[in-house]
């Protein structure tokens, strides 16, 4: 009996995966290849800029496992590697699809002379370790692949480099960093010297993950550099990474930081997303079997004709056509249908396709084919969806933990094992009702009964047999049998009610809402001219265009054009000098906008309150949501790639068409077209938008340097800092900053260096427009972000301060509207932050009467220039003298009306100035009483005496502190009525160590102090003691209460003094004294001192506290007690004559004392 | 020969510091007293610091004096500090302190008391400077520190009639009724404080205020003191005072014969037990 396998055979390559190091350069993976459009597009990419131009590029493809990416690395390697059968066999591959293509192939190889070599090839598969190791293993390998051993340095000048590295990469030292990127990019500069070089990374997401979960070195840097070595004016290297998921996907997880820099080494690579879809991947299952029996091609043609047209009615338009359902053949065509879902859903893409249609599995089409008979008059034999279920689904060849869909698969697999006693018919029945579930998600795929008829004639009562044993149910709403649970949310009404809902909105709302697109680098320009430029992307449907603000972190906007696709919109005559705006223009949005809606409602249906609850339903739109959101994405692309876009720089009129180019090419034309005069910076860590921590502290440092030290060399800077070679590469080699030791020459000034210039002179503009009225920086700022100059905002505030500085004696500057005489590191800090809150005001050099006053007030103050060059006569110097003078002042001398008249409104006028050109010659003439300096005068008569005025009125002002405080010297000597310090000094002194009232005591000490050096430094801690306020904060109220106060303590102090004085005649020694007075009845009074002994005050008062509590107990009151006490001390006081007569000695001591003090 | 050693005394506005100065006045001759100046301090705090300079008959450098808080406000965008982001510690207290200092050796005299001796004060622990506690040393208690002032005739600085602590007049470790209190002793500050709530600076310059409301996290609604603006705290005075009066009463019941001072920090303690800015309020 004849087998099907007689007459048909099966394409053998598809069995395993590929591997690079392994199948590179061999014939066998080429073996049975088919190119289809996803492999033909990257192919055509590489080669196209190989035969174009004399630099590489770079791509990073991202596709699923098992979508064939490393087939096409080999397919690549093999295209343009040495002369031979494999580059023909590839070749060959190649012409058949497309024969441009190879053509351009060869154009590669002729235009690098690399016809006989070809390329050097750089394969690696990517483990978890640092990328530098990745890259090295594969730059060794392409020497090897070349010379066979590391050639000698005089062929290989690279050569020693290499084996350092490679020493460096095998030492188990942990502080050996391994090979520096450096070293990397050196050896690949070396081979590409040679021929071009092509680096494939494979499985480049396995560096990602090492560089995320921080066990390696993630240098971006050295990816990038790679990529921009080979972009632009560059050498040819071609760098291609292979990764399943976007570096942003792998890097998930990872710090902030760590992703935004690889976003940005991103934005050097083309991204290409590799991924086929099912109409493709059909396509490839018709290439694996090869009818070669006509009569039985012909017998599949008729059963193909008949099948297309049962599909066709059922609406699966996909396999309409018979040719499709034959080339599948022995494939049932349901089979065909739900293969590339069944693989790209739970599988491995291709890979799992082609193990089963190729594989030696019994279960497998190819074994299939082997066991098949055929026979005449007998129905043709097919791969029903039982044996796909029973390769797939029993036999455990597919393993769906991955897909994020296992419970379903789970739910399916586990039910149809565990139902026995079912006939053959119901069991091939159930399998295929269990795979067509397994793959729908809605629509015409599905197990409605219909499509269940095509699986076997009679479907209609084993259904209901099934249906009976419980195996099957049948969902309504569906219109569909399960053989799983599944949900009764009916989510195909709810995605068509949304469908219904969401597509009556514009199309840029929808894509809105579904799509955040992501900025694009405009990759050659930012190579070529060492500045990124990126681009935000939004879409857009017409309207008023506006274009960026200046301000913005992007350097230009690029609109997809989603609206009406055949207008271009133009901007309003004002976006002259604006960022660029590129339109994109597709030809048609017909697939997108029915992707877009289809993600939109899904995402509605979400939101549903039924879908809330129900967690089958919630997974099984998670799931729909994921693979429309594949098919948008796609979608996408093909609607801006490139030849189906027109890509249009806007302008007022109807702007300007770009090339599109691959990749963001038309950004890239756009940057040359709108920045032309970008000053090179030649410093990557300054040249940004955003600073890094590090770059700003060292911006900040650069700042400082540059106000603080400009006179110094390098500003002062020691050492290799990061300031330090901001200096360097920006003002140094511009000369912005010439400096010279000793000296004092202009320290900044306009750059000599050409790219500068341009910047320089639109600065230098906007300055001069600050003539006639002040100009807030932020405008300044703005012209130098926008085109032609486009700084990065991150130089701005460095051009800016070095054109303030260079300009320091005629540019003034406000904060918040006031005038600051000068600029400080401080002010600095908030000049970057804000530019906004600062004004300049350009003050060109004084003439005629003003300039006379000018100079007159120099000479008499004494301003001498801050450059020898220059000439003292300005009006910002003067009145920076001037402001800072009085900010000096202490606020006794602000507020005091003890002032001459002038110096009272001049000083008035001073603080309250904020125009320093309204101060100097309005203001501050008219409250000295001499008339205003008119700007158109020729000539004042009064200049000399106005400026020695305005000379008194500051000596006034400097000294009146002092002044004050020598005044309170005297009064405070005038009424202790002696003429030294010392004096009063020595007699406090004395009475340091008394017992005393702490009022009293404060003001003592203070007497006291001899720590000080001289009386003025006495003088004002006393006065702070006696008005409790330091008098440097005094009015004049104060000084009024000080007046008085004082008189009291000094009063008070002399008294003590007389005691003290008394108590030395009386007997010496330490005192605490009372001067007692009794008045008896009949008015006759006495007086005594009486003072207790301190070696005898514990004792008396142990007496006097025992007699206190008897007599307290005793009368029962403590307040009788202590006045009866009184009472009769009081009379056992009572004089005899002896005693009386030494009283009224003491008395008149006293008063003798007293008088002394009062009158001197 | 070796370097010269500075003898270093930081003064907070408080009283202890304060009397601190005033006895080792005679004793280090070579001292150097400092002040870290947020710009944001009580007006009687700077009164009482010209008086302290008075007294002592020396400067106190005042560090930090052109990038006080008005300034660091404007370089954050009016992104306001709070006990999870004190960069106002940290910005306008050690940073200057470790910078004025240096890398001298340098002995710096620090005014914990005798009777507070768990206290925790800044102790720099960059290895160049030694710490000394005087008051610990010479069992000097919180009576010693009063009669040091009243001798000195320098007395309490006066916002100690309402607060317990130096600091910021908005300093968000204050309590509500010291909140209430700068309501009242400083309407001014009160209000200026009301704006930086809102992120705006009033008066920066000529123009007028400064706002930075669309800027630092827009549309979050920062509070100085939890849970409340301090418009909203305002207008519960007398809740607050009531509190505060019948906390201070406890307080005061459970002890006799407490100083004003010591009452009053007790019966705020009371109602928050956050430790403060220990930087700040040494």
């Amino acid at each position: 009996m004849a087998l099907l396998s007689d007459s048909i055979t099966v394409a053998g390559r598809y069995a395993r995966s590929a591997n690079l190091e392994r199948d590179a350069a061999q014939l066998e993976p080429l073996d049975g290849y088919v190119v289809t459009a996803r492999t033909l597009d990257v192919i055509e990419r590489i080669v196209t800029t190989a035969a174009k131009g004399p630099a590489g590029g770079a791509w990073s493809l991202t596709g699923p496992y098992g979508s064939g990416k490393s087939s096409l690395a080999l397919l690549l390697d093999a295209t343009i590697g040495a002369k031979g059968d494999t580059r023909e066999t590839a070749l060959a591959l190649i012409d058949e699809v497309s024969p441009e293509v190879g053509v351009l192939a060869r154009q590669a190889h002729q235009r690098h002379g690399t016809h006989e070599s070809g390329f050097h090839r750089a394969l690696v598969t990517a483990q978890r370790e640092p990328l530098s190791h990745t890259v090295l293993r594969a730059l060794e390998a392409a020497v090897l692949r070349r010379y066979n051993k590391i050639p000698a340095k005089s062929r290989f000048w690279a050569a020693k480099t290499l084996r350092d590295a490679l020493s460096d990469m095998a030492a188990d030292d942990p502080r050996r960093t391994g090979p520096s990127p450096a070293a990397l990019v050196e050896i690949a500069r070396c081979l590409a010297e040679e021929s071009p070089l092509l680096l494939v990374i494979d499985e480049f997401g396995k560096n990602l993950e090492a560089i995320r979960d921080g066990g390696a070195d993630g240098d971006p840097y050295l990816l990038q550099q790679l990529a921009e070595a080979g972009q632009g004016s560059g050498l040819p290297i071609f760098v291609v990474t292979l990764q399943h998921l976007s570096f942003d996907d792998c890097l998930a997880g990872a710090a902030g930081a760590q992703r935004r820099e690889w976003a940005k080494v991103q934005g050097r690579f083309e991204d290409i997303a590799f991924v086929e879809s099912p109409t493709q991947t059909r396509a490839l299952i018709g290439t694996v079997f090869d009818v070669h029996d006509d009569e039985l091609r012909s017998r599949i043609f008729r059963w193909a004709k008949s099948e297309a047209k049962k599909l066709r009615s059922l609406g699966i338009a996909e396999l309409a056509d018979p040719e499709v359902v034959a080339a599948c053949y022995p494939l049932h065509s349901l089979a065909s249908l739900v293969l590339p879902e069944l693989c790209s859903r739970y599988g491995q893409q291709e890979r799992t396709l082609f193990s089963f249609l190729a594989g030696s599995d019994p279960q497998s089409a190819a074994s299939f084919l082997g066991e098949a008979a055929i026979a005449q008059r007998r129905p043709l034999p097919l791969l029903g969806l039982d044996r796909v279920y029973d390769y797939f689904v029993a036999s455990g060849a597919l393993n769906a933990s991955g897909s994020g869909q296992s419970s379903r698969w789970i739910e399916i697999a586990s039910r149809l094992r565990d139902s026995y006693g079912l006939s053959l018919p119901q069991q091939r029945l159930a399998k295929a009702v269990a795979l067509l579930n397994l793959v729908s998600t809605s629509g015409t795929v599905r197990a409605s009964k219909q499509m269940l008829r095509l699986v076997d004639s009679s479907a209609d009562e084993i259904l209901v047999e099934l249906e009976e044993t419980g195996i099957v149910t049948y969902r309504e709403f569906a219109d569909e049998y399960r053989v799983w649970h599944g949900t009764d949310v009916d989510i195909r009404g709810l995605v068509d009610a949304a469908l219904e809902q969401v597509q009556h909105q514009p199309l840029v709302e929808i894509l809105t809402s579904v799509h955040q697109p992501r900025p694009m680098v405009a990759a050659r320009h930012s190579s070529e001219h060492d500045m990124l430029r990126m681009f935000s992307v939004r879409y857009f449907d017409g309207g008023e265009v506006e274009p960026l603000d200046a301000f913005s972190q992007f350097d230009g906007e690029a609109l997809l054009m989603v609206g009406d696709t055949t207008s271009v919109p133009s901007l309003g005559p004002s976006a002259v000098a604006a960022k660029p705006v590129i339109a994109a223009i597709p030809t048609d949005v017909t697939e997108l906008k029915e992707s877009a809606c289809e993600v939109a409602a899904v995402l509605f249906a979400l939101e549903d309150p039924g879908v809330a609850e129900d967690w089958v339903a919630r997974r099984e739109l998670s799931e729909r949501l994921a693979q429309s959101r594949v098919t948008f994405d796609r979608a996408a692309a093909d609607a801006f790639g490139t030849d189906t876009c027109k890509w249009v720089l806007l302008d007022a009129a109807e702007g300007l068409e770009l090339h599109p180019g691959r990749g963001t090419s038309a950004l890239s034309q756009a940057c040359d077209e709108v920045y032309r005069s970008t000053p090179a910076v030649g410093n990557e860590m300054l040249n940004r938008t955003d600073l890094t921590t590090q770059g700003s502290k060292a911006r900040r440092l650069l700042l400082e340097g540059m106000i603080e030290h400009s006179d110094e060399p390098d500003l002062g800077f020691t050492g290799h800092g990061p300031e330090m070679a901001m200096y360097r590469a920006f003002m140094e080699r511009t000369n912005i900053h010439i400096s010279r030791q000793g000296n004092a020459t202009e320290a900044f000034g306009e750059p000599t260096n050409e790219s500068l210039g341009v910047a320089w002179d639109v600065m230098q503009t906007e300055f001069n427009r600050a003539k006639s009225r002040r100009v807030n920086l932020r405008d300044v700022y703005a012209a130098l972000l926008l085109p032609p100059v486009g700084m990065k905002a991150a130089v701005v505030p460095v051009f800016v301060t070095a054109g303030l500085l260079a300009s320091a004696d005629r540019i003034a500057l406000y904060e918040h509207g006031t005038f600051k005489p000068v600029l400080t590191p401080e002010i600095s800090e908030r000049m970057v932050r804000n530019p906004g809150h600062f004004d300049v005001k350009h003050f060109a050099n004084t003439t005629g009467a003003r300039r006379v006053v000018v100079d007159a007030l120099a000479k008499r103050l004494n301003i001498r220039p801050a450059r020898s060059r220059r000439r003292v006569a300005n009006v910002l110097a003067i009145v920076g003298h001037l402001v800072s003078g009085v900010r000096r002042l202490d606020n006794y001398t602000l507020r005091t009306a003890h002032l001459s008249e002038a110096t009272r409104n001049a000083r008035d006028a001073l603080v309250a100035a904020v125009e320093p050109d309204e101060l100097l010659f309005a203001a501050l003439p008219e409250a000295l009483g001499f008339r205003p300096v008119r700007s158109d005068a020729k000539s004042y008569s009064a200049a000399q005496s106005y400026a020695n005025t305005v000379g008194s009125v500051l000596d006034e002002l400097d000294g009146c502190y002092e002044l004050l405080l020598t005044d309170l010297v005297g009064l405070l000597l005038e009424e202790c009525a002696e003429n030294t310090r010392l004096a009063v000094c020595g007699q406090a002194a004395a009475l340091e160590n008394e017992v005393l009232d702490p009022a009293v005591r404060a003001f003592v000490l203070a007497l006291a102090n001899d720590t000080v050096d001289n009386d003025t430094d006495w003088m004002r801690a006393i006065a702070t003691v006696v008005a409790k306020k330091a008098p440097a904060e005094w009015g004049d109220d104060d000084l009024k209460r000080f007046r008085s106060d004082l008189s009291e303590q000094v009063a008070a102090f002399r008294r003590l003094v007389a005691l003290h004085a008394q108590c030395r005649i009386d007997g010496g020694g330490p005192f605490d004294a009372l001067r007692v007075t009794v008045t008896r009845s009949d008015g006759s009074e006495d007086i005594r001192l009486v003072s207790v002994d301190n070696a005898h005050r514990s004792q008396t008062e142990r007496v006097l506290d025992s007699a206190l509590t008897e007599l307290t107990d005793t009368i029962g009151s403590p307040q009788i007690a202590h006045q009866a006490l009184l009472a009769l001390l009081g009379e056992r006081l009572l004089p005899n004559q002896a005693d009386a007569d030494e009283l009224g000695d003491d008395r008149a001591r006293f008063d003798e004392g007293l008088r002394r003090f009062r009158y001197g | 020969m070796g370097e010269v050693v500075r003898h270093i005394c930081g003064i907070s506005g408080g009283k202890d510091s304060s009397a601190l100065a005033v006895y080792l006045r005679g004793e280090v001759p070579e001292m150097e007293y400092f002040f870290c100046d947020t710009g944001a301090e009580l007006p009687e705090t700077y009164e009482y610091l010209t008086r302290l300079e008075a007294i002592l008959g020396k400067p106190i450098a005042r560090l930090n004096a052109s990038r006080g808080f008005d300034h660091w406000f404007e370089v954050f965008r009016g992104a306001l500090p709070s006990p999870q982001m004190r960069w106002c510690t940290k910005n306008m207290k050690i940073k200057p302190i470790e910078e004025w200092i240096g890398d001298a050796p340098a002995v710096s005299y620090v005014a914990i008391r005798a009777d507070e001796s768990n206290r925790k004060g800044y102790v720099s622990t960059k290895p160049n400077i030694k710490t000394l506690f005087p008051f610990i040393e010479d069992g000097v208690d919180h009576d010693g520190v009063m009669r040091i002032l009243q001798d000195a005739g320098i007395g309490l600085p006066e916002y100690y009639e309402w607060r317990t602590r130096s600091g910021c007049y908005f300093c968000f470790y204050q309590r509500k009724a010291e909140w209430i209190g700068l309501s009242e002793r400083h309407p001014e500050l009160f209000d200026r404080a009301v704006a930086i709530e809102q992120k705006v600076l009033q008066d920066a310059g000529v123009d007028g205020d400064a706002d930075f409301g669309d800027q630092a996290m827009r549309g979050r609604q920062y509070t100085w003191s939890g849970g409340e603006t301090l418009l909203q705290l305002r207008s519960r005075r007398d809740q607050i005072l009531e509190r505060h009066e019948a906390s201070l009463a406890r307080s005061n019941k459970s002890r006799t014969n407490v100083p004003l001072v010591e009452a009053l920090a007790d019966a705020l303690d009371e109602d928050d037990d956050t430790l403060p800015c220990t930087v700040c309020a040494l």
